[in-house]
């Protein structure tokens, strides 16, 4: 028995089953959600390479498994990497439960889930590109809805994630062989640019970004989320092993300082016009370019403060998307206008979603005592020992979230006479919210005990510590 | 100096992923489409087996296949082709190739693969994009992806032998023509 088989194999062979039983939702559920919980669970628990006596026969799970050619690699430290997947995979899994999501969802986000494992475990790490498209062809049925006709947020995510392939592929060949070179610096470098074009792509930096609003508002807002969480936090931590793997990426200043600029850039516009969008749907299409931007931020310092942040700040994101869009599908679900103007009273009529909303809201703009704040203070703190005006910029970035922040909390206690009745939520839909709150509230409050754990994740980058 | 017989391939790339972008008839659309992956498949014979070769044929021809299988001989899909368009096309993609041509050489010094493979590579992902480009029907977008994707190949095909990667992009044409397949289902309400 081997971890990619345990990790990769099995889930897929999960996901395969529970597609063809999709139809009988709670069951594909149940299922889909308690193996990803429980495949996390045994990343947490069981060391890879160790042997364990099973009554009178002994198993040894090995790290690795030859596939034509190819080794799939889960070694003892990447448990954690495996661990946060499959743990958020549950997540968003039973969470689907309240947010109407079509009944592809499960056994395509587990199928997923399981394909990002692959692509973190592929050597060499380079094919990991081509497992991502595959992960990205089978995350397209999740967005569609009944009796809408394909919209262009879909077509253009997967226009842009396509185009991203070739030049992650050239990029690799490139970075493998400018050694043998005659002009290796000029080879360094032509695949150093083809490697920010395709990590642009990838992860909607500017001026690629403009498919993530679209996708807000154009896909199913749950599935939406769960492709703005989970592709960037498996392309960030692929996007490691660059660095892990070629010093020349790490030596590189020019490079760094368009990470900093691009991260700049990413946080101003999502910033910006978050603080004008008047639809809410769009609203965490702009928070996410906010996170990615501080995620080129946290790269661009090239110290250990600036990795270990990159890997917290990945954390509370994943949390915060979710029930931010678990909040936006249910109150599309009720057919609510997604004006932000027509929200007013609405806590009064849905609290657990709203409180929900907000607390995921105000973690992507770094409120104190939510996990924004602990994870993008160092690097704001990084950034201001490089230059004061970008900690400027940042700032306006920030505080275009928190106007859009705050501009819907003033609406939200609004009310008119007629507008004061109080609309039921599902215990279930109580549950999952107070579950967010509570878990990004125990993040922010004590980060050291909640979040740190996750810095395990560098350990399987030897270079970045 | 090239022989005839490794120019034809891009050759047929070319005229193949013209007829596909200018021509909106389904089944030229969709024969344009086989002729492409019988030009990939005869570009990549001079870098690879041909028992390895010939997986991008038969992984083309059943996209192709896929997409041809959707269409219902009543679909909304099936548009007539309006003239000015087609001579609008046909006058972009001439400036496109004589673009894509003056760029070769500057590839070339970067890629050490044969200059038939750049030049069909190239063309056709130059085709494919512009295709994504001008483009509004989800369908047609697919069309494109596969042109432009189909081009990679061909190129990255003289950098790279592996087994598990033919088998992986085998898996992505295939799953952009299924793609195709839902945007088609979706457009006519069936799915979901």
């Amino acid at each position: 028995m081997s971890a990619p088989i345990i990790w990769i194999g099995i889930p897929i062979i999960f996901s395969l089953l529970l597609f063809f039983l999709r139809t009988s939702r709670l069951f594909s559920l149940i299922v889909g959600g308690g193996i990803s919980a429980f495949l996390a669970l045994l990343a947490l628990t069981f060391r890879v390479e160790s042997v364990f006596p099973l009554g009178p026969i002994s198993l040894e799970i090995s790290s690795t498994f030859t596939l034509l050619g190819r080794n799939f690699v889960i070694t003892d430290s990447e448990r954690f990497i495996v661990a946060l997947m499959f743990a958020m995979c549950a997540f968003w899994i039973f969470g689907s439960r309240i947010s109407g999501t079509n009944s592809f969802f499960v056994p395509n986000i587990l199928a997923i889930i399981s394909l990002f494992v692959a692509a973190l475990s592929v050597q060499p790490f380079l094919y990991a590109a081509l497992i991502i498209e595959i992960a990205v062809l089978i995350s397209i049925p999740i967005f569609f809805q009944r009796g809408q006709p394909v919209k262009q947020g879909i077509i253009r995510f997967l226009v842009f994630q396509t185009l991203a392939v070739p030049f992650i592929l050239f990029s690799g060949w490139g970075f493998d062989s400018a050694p043998s070179s005659v002009d290796s610096q000029a080879t360094y470098f032509q695949a150093g640019v083809l490697l920010a074009i395709g990590l642009g792509l990838w992860l909607a930096i500017f001026p690629f970004h403009t498919w993530v609003p679209l996708l807000a508002r154009d896909g199913h807002p749950y599935s939406a989320g769960f492709i703005f969480s989970m592709i960037p936090t498996t392309i960030l931590i692929f996007s490691l092993d660059f660095f892990n793997t070629f010093n020349w990426l790490r030596e590189q200043s020019l490079f760094l300082t368009i990470s900093q600029i691009l991260g700049i850039v990413m946080i101003v516009l999502g910033g910006l016009f978050a603080a004008f969008q008047r639809e809410l749907t769009r609203l965490v299409g702009y928070a996410v370019m906010v996170e990615i931007g501080f995620s080129l931020l946290a790269l661009s310092l090239n110290q250990v403060i600036g990795w270990q942040s990159y890997i917290l700040i990945l954390i509370p994101r994943i949390i915060g998307i979710a029930i931010c869009t678990l909040a936006i599908s249910i109150w599309k679900n009720k057919e609510l206008n997604m004006d932000i103007d027509s929200f007013q009273g609405e806590f009064y009529k849905s609290s657990y979603t709203m409180v929900g909303f907000l607390v995921g809201w105000f973690t992507f703009s770094g409120l104190p005592l939510l996990p924004g704040f602990p994870t993008k203070l160092p690097i704001l703190i990084g950034l201001s020992q490089i230059s004061i005006s970008s900690i400027i910029f940042v700032s306006i970035g920030l505080f275009g979230l928190f106007v859009a922040g705050f501009r819907l909390l003033a609406i939200i206690f609004t009310t008119s006479n007629n507008q004061n009745e109080i609309e039921s939520e599902s215990l279930l839909q109580k549950l999952f919210f107070s579950f967010g709150v509570i878990v990004l509230l125990a993040m922010g409050i004590f980060p050291s005990l909640v979040l740190n754990p996750f810095l395990e994740i560098l350990s399987a980058f030897a270079n970045l510590k | 100096m090239n022989s005839l017989i490794d120019i034809l391939p891009v050759l047929l790339a070319g005229l193949s992923s013209l007829i596909l972008f200018i021509n909106k008839n389904w089944r030229w659309n969709i024969l344009a489409m086989a002729a492409i992956y019988v030009s990939v498949f005869w570009m990549v014979l001079q870098v690879w087996p041909i028992g390895l070769a010939v997986v991008k044929l038969i992984a083309g021809w059943m996209a192709g296949a896929i997409l041809g299988s959707a269409v219902k001989e009543d679909s909304g899909l099936l548009v007539d082709d309006k003239k000015v368009e087609q001579r609008f096309k046909f006058v972009i993609v001439l400036i496109i190739w004589i673009f894509s041509f003056s760029i070769l050489q500057s590839i070339k010094i970067r890629l050490p693969i044969p200059d038939p493979l750049i030049w069909g590579g190239v063309l056709l992902i130059i085709m494919g994009i512009l295709q994504i480009g001008m483009s509004l029907r989800p369908i047609r977008i697919i069309f494109g992806l596969l042109t432009a994707f189909s081009g990679f190949e061909v190129l990255y095909a003289g950098v790279e032998q592996s087994v598990l990667v033919a088998g992986f992009l085998v898996i992505i044409t295939l799953g952009i023509a299924l793609v195709g397949v839902l945007f088609i289902q979706q457009e006519e309400g069936e799915i979901v």
